[in-house]
Formats: structure tokens, C-alpha cells, sequence
């Protein structure tokens, strides 16, 4: 296949990322569902302060029990009641502050993406005509449905989720350094390198990432393009042909998929390990600290409940990391699109003259569509109003151009076009258009009804 | 299943796989007996010595299950990108041999999705449930092992704590269900609103339909969002409920713990129930945990499931048209008969054709004329074997084009079709496209752009041949695209010229020099010409007039106007509107 330069830079998969401001800028589109945001982190922020308080409320029983064994002294089941039933409390409001969080932040992702869908198709009448021209349908329906469904559906992971889990790891540090400074210091290191390793997966797993959304993108245009045309393809025989460069973008595709999925996958995998070592040392540490006499069993008990809690909150920052740099990709080529230079801003150009005659004057206009390759040259004529005016020559010397540039679809390098004396490009677009009646050389239909086809609206 | 398209080589790293994981899950569990062993060592009295060894056991079990994971993770990997590989090779060289009658059946955009997109989703599921269907049952087995000798009130809570799971979980997917089934329907119109939104800008803006575009849109989006908003306020549930029967469950646990030993008799009994609880505790959250693995998945399964059978109905889909057996062999002389071909669209069941027969023979011009919505397209269709006459014969060179190869049969035809199909690529990648990429040569290639009056345009273009052409042509005019579209069809020297209303973008004096040229320079060939203008078929050998499918004249030129009054009809219109 070959590379097609006029392929915006953007689609091509390569550019420095720049996540924070991407994100804050997705913030920012959410409007005034970005309430919906904050409240929801702040209920999973609630929801962690009382995950974490629950282990201590259970060591405090499970310590009941054990002192009533040894003891000999029999249970306190009154206290052991009522601490049970503060527990139980603990977790429904804990559930409740869950359900609402989640909630919420996942109607306002739905209705972000939606928004974001809007957004883009509004663009697209933003756009000339001559800047689209030279993207790629299979691009531009990608951003549209892909990156806005990545969004959506992995960017609670960018705030809510991240959220909960960095306040879960803070309680848990609070606690820990509550019962033994030293165990803490013992179960945070792993954990703390362990962090730092994540971060590193994480950019090495971003390039694969990116190779994957180019091989996708890719694979969209030659599909396109070879089904459309498909019966042209077919007749002549191009189907091997086609075949070659699709297995061609398959194989770099088959590459990019697994190197993505490998590499992502293996953070979960890293926690894991983070987690193990933790576990390890709390269980050596506190087992010399008990030959040492300076420690016991319920505290170590209690930092084996503190090291698996841990690796809750780090396994939930590692997939949200993941996947905020999904997400940021997504964002950008979303907001990459909603950057595209627009046309010049109209509203304050006049309307149309009311009683239009209908005279079209042409003077002295050159116009060419890529710069050194001039179509029309100093071209000039005139229609008066109730005029046939008939515009032959053979193909390719201008005259599409002419009605180009008539409806203003591109403006003029040079030279004015006017309408009963007034210059079109001091009228706003919409107003030009809705003077002329067009039918263009190519037939386009619409999916939809007849009556559709023909008001087009209007 | 999706599942049988996995090859053995993916089979063996999936055996891999649950080797990998097998390791990982026994070195998991090793590690808190290891602590049990400190713990009996520390109450005997040990030395640090010991305990620092039972520490480097610990150590090395880590590491190991991590070296476990990670095998089991590539192989994962791999499996999912070779299933979507295979996949999407599978799927392409199905839909490569759809003829429009296909095509229609699933729609142009459905197809790309379906290639694209679902593949993708299968993939992402694949690899996830491999790992989890695995891991799942291996962890929780193991870990209901350990908890079988506890008291029954334990197992009656955790069996309570799996219910609510399942009994939430399966509701919310039973009344989510169709909305699932509806997001890719959904999806599909989103696309095709894009897409034309894009490609039609022009007719779009040219009368000010913005607006009618983007309210299409909304609409659509909205519809979307509904359908989503749907799903997800009750899937929302579906976290907290697991976070909350885990935590519930514990303190079950430990609550019914307290009881049975308030209850309990004897220092030594109350000691085991003790311990019991707090194995008890670990291990049925272990085994919530495996359930939850599955149960997550299960939440995020039907979607790609919907995108599975998508890819299966493609798969499993039978072309409408199969392919003959018969190769062209040597005798190629460009005869195309019709013998009472009658022919009605399969899915309107109209009849748009109805006992047509001719036959045209080696190098002549046989031409087709009629109304629009006569049927002239559909019958070439025929002769490229598009479509299946409903009854009567479509022979060329003497045999049904049924029974040819389909490649055979494709390469006796030059074919140009209504609206020019130009790729994106070079000039010459346009004009010696398929079968002649290799064999044409720069010559050739400027040659048959001669005869389609392209090469003074394309001369004047920078790199000449080698000049970039977008997709779609955009960067040419219409007629500049229609000539290049000829130029293909003249540079495969094939038997039969196959030209349905092809000179349409072309002014009078092009279309005359090509048409001229065509005569002069692609001597023996057949051509079978489809048109709207009388003049420019005026010197066929033989015209057809078409009326609402049936054959109202044939004859030449002079023949017609004397004997046709349709045929009449047309000349004359077109002739006082100044044609000459």
C-alpha cells in the first residue's frame, strides 16, 4: 500500500503526548456533568476512609475472641454485638457511597461521549470543503466511533477510579504507620518500587499502544476503499492484490495487538508480584521482630490484612494508568479533529440582498487548488439576470471549479465574484448557497426516504 | 463458537497456558503455608537463621509465580492476536468473492465494522476470559478444598454470598440483553452517517443541509446514548454489590465465628473454631474472588458476543453466486449471447428484465440504449456474472458464465463502470490495476491512456505516472476520473469492453475521440456499450433499445429510426436539444 501523503500527520500515529492538559480538557467537555465527577469521587473517596476503617474494626473482634480464649474469661458477646453492627454499618453506607459514586460517574462518561459525538459531527460543517477533501473517511468514522466509545468506557478510570483508589492508599499508609512504623517501612518499599516499575511499563507499552491504533487505522481505509469499489476490484482481478496489503497491515497488525496486550497485561501481573514480596517481608520482618520480642502476632496479623489491602487500590491505579493513556490517545485525536482549522467566522457578514435579479459577474478571478497549479486564470464573465449562461470545454479545464467557487466551496485566490454587485465573499456562506439551486455532476443519495433526499431538510 | 477458529498451533499455547497457570496459582497458595511453617518453627523455639530460610523459600516462590504469570499472560497475548489474525484473514477471503447480491445483504459499512471493529472486541474478550476461565476454576477448587472440613453455617453464608452474586448478575444481564443486541446495529448508523455526512459535503452544503445532517446525527446519537445509559445504570450496580458481599461475608464470618465459640465447650475446642475462622475467612474470600473473575467477565461478554456471532454470520455465510470450475482455455474470442435471460432483484422479487436474447459477436459494437430504470446496468451485471438470470442463459464465448472460474471468467472483461472506482495510489497503479500490476509496462500503461485522451492531463500532472491519486479520485475531475476509469479497462486487453454508461462525465469532443480511438486502436475486441446519448452509439453494429426490460428494438441506427418509435423518440429529443 502506499503512503498517501496527504494523510493528515495526525492519523499516522505519531506525536509526543501530552496527558495532563488532554485530560483536563476532557474535563472540561463534560460541562456541567463535571459535578457528577467531583460528587462521584467524593463518594468513592468516602467509600475507601471506610474500607479501611473495616479491618480494624475486625481485628478489634477477632483480639475479643482471642483474649476470651486465653484467657479463660469468657466473651464479651454485648460488645462483640455492637461491634459487629458498627461494622455492618460501616459497610452499607460504604455500599451505598459505592453504588452512587459508580453511578454517576458512568452516566456522565455516557453522556460525555455523547457530547463528544455531537461535538465532532458539528465540526464537520466547520470545515471546507478542501480540508476534508484530503482526510480519510475510514479516519474521520473512526474518531467518531471508536475514540469516543474508548473514552467513555475507560475514562472513569481517569478520574473516579483514580480517585478511590490513590485515597485508599494513602488511608492505608495512615494506618499502618498507626500500628508499626517499622512493618510499614518493610511493606511499603516493594510497593513503592513496584509503582515505579508500572510507570515504566507504562511508556514502553504507550508505543505499542499507538502501533496498534495506526495498524487499526490503516486496516479501515484499505477495507473501505476495497469494499466499496469491490466490483471493480473483483472484475479485475485486484483481489490478490488487495489480499497482499491487507495481510501486509494483518501481520503488523497481529504484531501491535499482542505486544499492546502482552505488555499491558503484564502489570496487573507486576502488582501481584509487589504484593507477594510484601507479604514475605511483613512475614519475616515480624517473625525476627517476635524473636526480638518487640512485636506480636496480632500486629503482624494485622500487616498481612494491610499488605492485601494495599494491592487493591496499586492494581486499580496500574489499570487506571493503563488506561488514561488509552484514553489520552483517544482524546487527542478526538480534539485533534475538533482542532482542525475551521473556515472563517461569518455571523457578522451580511445576509443576502432580499430581492436578488439573479446577475452573477466574475472579474478578473484566478483560483488554484494546491498552490503552483493554477486552474482558472484571470477568468472573467457575466450572467444577466433571466441569462442561460452555458459553460463548455473539455473535461478538467475549470468549470466545476467555477461552480466551486460560485457556491463558495473554496473562495477565490484573486479576482471578485459577485451577485447582483455585491462580492459573495462578503455574504455569509449559508446565504450564497440558499440563492442557487445545484445539481451536481455526481448523483448522492442519502440513506433515507425520497422526501428526505429532496428537501434535504429545508 | 468463535473458539473453533483457533488453529493447533493456538491449541498448544493454550495447554501452555493452563500449565503457566496451574504453576502460578500452586506457588500462590504455597506461600501462606510457608508462613504457617514460620509460625510452628517460631512457637518451637527457632533460630533467626531458620526463619531467614523459610524468607528466601517465599522469595523465590514470588519470583517464580511472577515468571509463571507472565508466560501465561504472553501466551494469552498471543492467542487472542492470532485468533483476530486468522480471523480477519477469514472473513476477508469470504467477503473478496461477494458480488453486489452480498454486499447488499450486510452493507458496505457493515462489512468494514465487522472486520474491524468486532474482530478487535473478540480479541480483547478472548485474551481476558483465557486467563480468567483458567485461573478461576484452578483458585477456587484449590481454595474450597481447604475449606470443606468447617462448620456448616460458614459454607451456608458463603453460598449465600455466591447467590447474591448470581441472582444480581443474572438479572441485570437478562434486562440489559437487548440492549446489548442493539448497540451495533447502532454503532453501524452512527458510521454511516459519518461517512456520508463526509463524502456527500458538497450536496450537503451546496443546499445548506447542515443542519438536516447534524439533527440526523443528534438523533442517532441520542438514540445511543439512551440505549447506553440503559445498560449502564444497572450495570453500575455490579461493583459495589461484589465489594459489598465480600465485605458482608467476612463479617459473616467472623460474627457467626463468635457465636459458635461463645457456644462452644472446652479451651481446646474453642482454639480450633478460633483458628478455623480465620482460615476459613481468607480462603472463602479466595473463592468469592475466583467467582468474581468469572462473574466480571461474564458482565462484559455480551457485547463481544454479539460481535462473535456478527463475524460467524459472515463466516458461515454462503455467496450467493458459486464459483464454476471451468477455465477459459484458448478459445477467448469475446462472444457474449443472452437466450431468454428473464431476471427479477432477489429481494424486491420485481422483474427487471424480462426474455431478452442477442448475441454479439467477436469485434463487434453492440450497444444498449433505454430510459433510465430500463434495465441496461442490470444486464451487463449479468454478463460479469453480478447477478443470476432468474431463468434463460447468459453464455460467453459459448458457455454459461456460471460454469467458469471466477478469475477466469473476470479476465475476458474490460470492465467501466457508472460511477468510476479510483484507489488511492499512483496513475499507473490505477490504470494497471489486478491482474496487470506486473504486467504492464510503462508503455502500456501510457498507451491505454491514450486511447482514453488521459495522457495530456496526466503528463501535466507532477510525476506523471507516478502522480498521487486520493481515494475516491478527489484530487481529479469527474471526466479526468472516467477516463482514467477507461484507461484500465484498455490497458487489461481483454476480449470484451464492458462500458456501462461510461462516457457520461465527457464532453461531445472527447467522447467522440475516445470513442474513435477505441475503434481504431482495441481492434477484435467486443464491445457491449451501455448509453443515454444516441450519438454516441449512432455507429454500433447493433442497438438494443430497452424498455421496462423488455427489448422494444434492435437494429442499427438507420434500421431503429425507420422501424422504432422509441428509438425515434430519443434520437429526436436529443437532437432538437442542439447535440449537433
Amino acid at each position: 500500500m502506499t503512503v498517501n501523503p496527504a494523510i493528515p500527520r495526525w492519523s499516522q500515529g505519531e506525536k509526543s503526548k501530552n496527558m495532563g492538559p488532554t485530560l483536563l480538557r476532557l474535563l472540561h467537555c463534560f460541562g456541567k456533568y463535571r459535578w457528577y465527577i467531583y460528587i462521584g469521587s467524593v463518594l468513592t473517596l468516602f467509600n475507601s476512609i471506610l474500607t479501611v476503617l473495616g479491618p480494624n474494626y475486625l481485628s478489634q473482634m477477632t483480639n475479643l475472641v482471642a483474649d476470651g480464649i486465653s484467657e479463660g474469661t469468657g466473651i464479651d458477646l454485648a460488645l462483640a454485638t455492637h461491634l459487629a453492627l458498627c461494622l455492618a454499618a460501616i459497610y452499607a453506607v460504604a455500599f451505598l457511597c459505592e453504588a452512587a459514586g459508580t453511578r454517576l460517574a458512568w452516566v456522565a462518561e455516557e453522556i460525555n461521549g455523547d457530547a463528544l459525538r455531537k461535538m465532532l459531527s458539528e465540526k464537520i460543517s466547520r470545515i471546507s470543503v478542501g480540508t476534508l477533501d484530503s482526510m480519510r473517511p475510514g479516519d474521520i468514522m473512526s474518531r467518531f466511533a471508536n475514540d469516543t466509545d474508548n473514552i467513555r468506557s475507560k475514562g472513569a478510570d481517569c478520574f473516579t477510579n483514580m480517585a478511590s483508589a490513590v485515597s485508599m492508599f494513602a488511608g492505608c499508609i495512615v494506618m499502618m504507620f498507626l500500628t508499626d512504623w517499622r512493618l510499614a517501612v518493610i511493606t511499603l518499599i516493594p510497593n513503592l518500587l513496584g509503582f515505579l516499575g508500572i510507570r515504566m511499563m507504562i511508556r514502553w507499552s504507550q508505543k505499542y499502544y499507538r502501533a496498534q491504533s495506526k495498524d487499526l487505522g490503516r486496516m479501515n481505509n484499505l477495507v473501505s476503499e476495497v469494499f466499496d469499489g469491490l466490483n471493480v476490484v473483483s472484475v479485475y482481478n485486484g483481489v490478490d492484490a488487495a489480499r497482499k496489503s491487507y495481510v501486509e497491515i494483518n501481520d503488523s497488525l497481529y504484531v501491535s495487538a499482542f505486544r499492546s496486550r502482552f505488555v499491558g497485561g503484564l502489570m496487573p501481573q507486576l502488582t501481584g508480584f509487589v504484593n507477594n514480596i510484601g507479604y514475605v517481608l511483613v512475614c519475616i520482618a515480624g517473625a525476627l521482630f517476635i524473636l526480638e520480642g518487640t512485636a506480636t502476632y496480632g500486629t503482624i496479623v494485622a500487616f498481612i490484612i494491610f499488605a492485601k489491602l494495599l494491592n487493591h487500590p496499586l492494581t486499580r491505579i496500574a489499570n487506571a494508568l493503563a488506561n488514561v493513556q488509552m484514553v489520552a490517545v483517544s482524546c487527542e485525536r478526538v480534539f485533534e479533529f475538533l482542532d482542525t482549522p475551521e473556515m472563517e467566522d461569518e455571523s457578522g457578514k451580511a445576509d443576502a440582498p432580499k430581492d436578488v435579479k439573479g446577475r452573477v459577474d466574475i472579474e478578473d478571478v484566478s483560483f488554484s487548488y494546491v498552490p503552483g497549479t493554477e486552474i482558472l486564470h484571470g477568468l472573467s464573465l457575466s450572467a444577466a439576470p433571466g441569462q442561460k449562461v452555458a459553460i463548455v470545454g473539455p473535461t478538467g479545464a475549470g468549470k466545476t471549479t467555477i461552480a466551486n467557487l460560485l457556491l463558495r466551496f473554496y473562495d477565490a485566490d484573486s479576482g471578485r465574484i459577485s451577485i447582483d454587485g455585491m462580492d459573495i465573499t462578503e455574504i455569509r456562506r449559508e446565504e450564497v448557497r440558499r440563492l442557487f439551486s445545484v445539481v451536481l455532476q455526481e448523483a448522492w443519495m442519502l440513506r433515507g426516504t425520497i422526501r428526505e433526499n429532496i428537501t434535504l431538510g429545508n | 463458537m468463535i473458539l473453533k477458529y483457533l488453529n493447533r498451533k493456538a491449541w498448544a499455547l493454550v495447554a501452555a497456558c493452563v500449565a503457566f497457570i496451574t504453576v502460578q496459582v500452586f506457588l500462590d497458595l504455597q506461600l501462606p503455608r510457608y508462613m504457617d511453617d514460620i509460625t510452628l518453627a517460631l512457637q518451637a523455639g527457632s533460630t533467626v537463621s531458620e526463619v531467614t530460610r523459610y524468607g528466601w523459600r517465599m522469595a523465590v516462590c514470588a519470583l517464580l509465580s511472577l515468571v509463571a504469570a507472565m508466560g501465561a499472560g504472553y501466551m494469552a497475548a498471543k492467542v487472542g492476536a492470532m485468533l483476530s489474525k486468522d480471523l480477519r484473514l477469514s472473513l476477508f477471503d469470504i467477503i473478496k468473492g461477494f458480488t453486489p447480491q452480498d454486499t447488499g445483504h450486510f452493507s458496505t459499512a457493515s462489512l468494514i465494522t465487522r472486520t474491524t471493529n468486532d474482530v478487535v472486541q473478540v480479541q480483547i474478550f478472548v485474551a481476558q476470559a483465557l486467563t480468567v476461565l483458567i485461573k478461576a476454576p484452578i483458585m477456587g477448587v484449590w481454595a474450597l478444598t481447604r475449606i470443606s472440613g468447617g462448620s456448616w453455617e460458614w459454607t451456608a453464608a458463603t453460598a449465600a454470598g455466591m447467590l447474591v452474586i448470581v441472582v444480581s448478575i443474572g438479572y441485570i444481564l437478562w434486562v440489559t440483553r437487548p440492549h446489548y443486541k442493539a448497540i451495533p446495529a447502532l454503532t453501524d448508523d452512527i458510521n454511516q452517517h459519518t461517512y456520508e455526512h463526509v463524502t456527500s459535503v458538497r450536496v450537503v452544503r451546496a443546499y445548506n443541509a447542515e443542519h438536516f445532517q447534524e439533527r440526523v446525527f443528534r438523533e442517532t446519537s441520542d438514540d445511543l446514548r439512551e440505549n447506553d445509559l440503559y445498560i449502564w445504570r444497572r450495570t453500575s450496580l455490579l461493583p459495589p454489590i461484589s465489594a459489598g458481599v465480600s465485605d458482608f461475608l467476612t463479617l459473616a464470618i467472623y460474627w457467626i465465628g463468635t457465636l459458635l465459640i461463645v457456644d462452644a465447650v472446652g479451651i481446646d475446642e474453642r482454639q480450633r473454631l478460633f483458628s478455623d475462622m480465620i482460615v476459613f475467612s481468607t480462603y472463602a474470600i479466595q473463592v468469592l474472588t475466583a467467582f468474581m473473575m468469572v462473574t466480571n467477565l461474564i458482565q462484559t461478554s455480551p457485547r463481544s458476543l454479539v460481535s462473535s456471532k456478527r463475524i460467524q454470520e459472515i463466516l458461515t455465510y454462503g455467496i450467493a453466486i458459486p464459483d464454476g470450475a471451468v477455465k477459459a482455455g484458448q478459445d477467448r474470442m469475446g462472444e457474449v449471447e443472452f437466450r431468454g435471460v428473464s431476471f427479477e432483484y432477489p429481494e424486491t422479487g420485481a422483474e427487471v428484465l424480462h426474455d431478452i436474447s442477442f448475441k454479439a459477436e467477436r469485434g463487434k459494437t453492440v450497444a444498449i440504449i433505454g430510459s433510465t430504470g430500463s434495465g441496461k446496468s442490470t444486464l451487463l451485471s449479468l454478463i460479469t456474472r453480478f447477478y443470476r438470470p432468474t431463468s434463460g442463459q447468459v453464455l460467453v464465448d459459448g458457455r454459461d458464465v456460471g460454469e467458469y472460474e471466477r478469475a477466469e471468467l473476470n479476465a475476458k472483461f474490460g470492465f467501466v463502470p457508472q460511477a468510476s472506482v479510483i484507489f488511492a495510489g499512483t496513475i499507473r497503479s490505477n490504470v494497471a490495476y489486478g491482474d496487470m500490476a506486473d504486467k504492464a509496462s510503462d508503455d502500456d500503461v501510457w498507451e491505454a491512456l491514450d486511447i482514453a485522451q488521459a495522457s495530456d492531463f496526466v503528463s501535466e500532472m507532477d510525476g506523471g505516472l507516478d502522480a498521487e491519486v486520493q481515494q475516491g479520485g478527489k484530487n481529479l475531475s469527474g471526466g479526468q476520473r472516467q477516463r482514467i476509469s477507461i484507461a484500465r479497462a484498455v490497458c487489461r486487453r481483454a476480449e470484451t469492453l464492458l462500458m456501462d454508461d461510461s462516457f457520461s462525465a465527457l464532453d461531445f469532443k472527447t467522447d467522440k475521440l475516445v470513442r474513435q480511438s477505441l475503434k481504431a486502436r482495441v481492434k477484435d475486441a467486443t464491445f457491449i456499450i451501455v448509453a443515454q446519448r444516441v450519438g454516441s452509439i449512432m455507429d454500433a453494429d447493433l442497438i438494443l433499445v430497452l424498455d421496462e426490460g423488455r427489448i422494444v428494438g434492435s437494429g442499427t441506427h438507420d434500421e431503429l429510426m425507420e422501424g422504432c418509435p422509441l428509438y425515434r423518440e430519443i434520437a429526436v429529443s436529443q437532437m432538437t436539444e442542439g447535440t449537433i
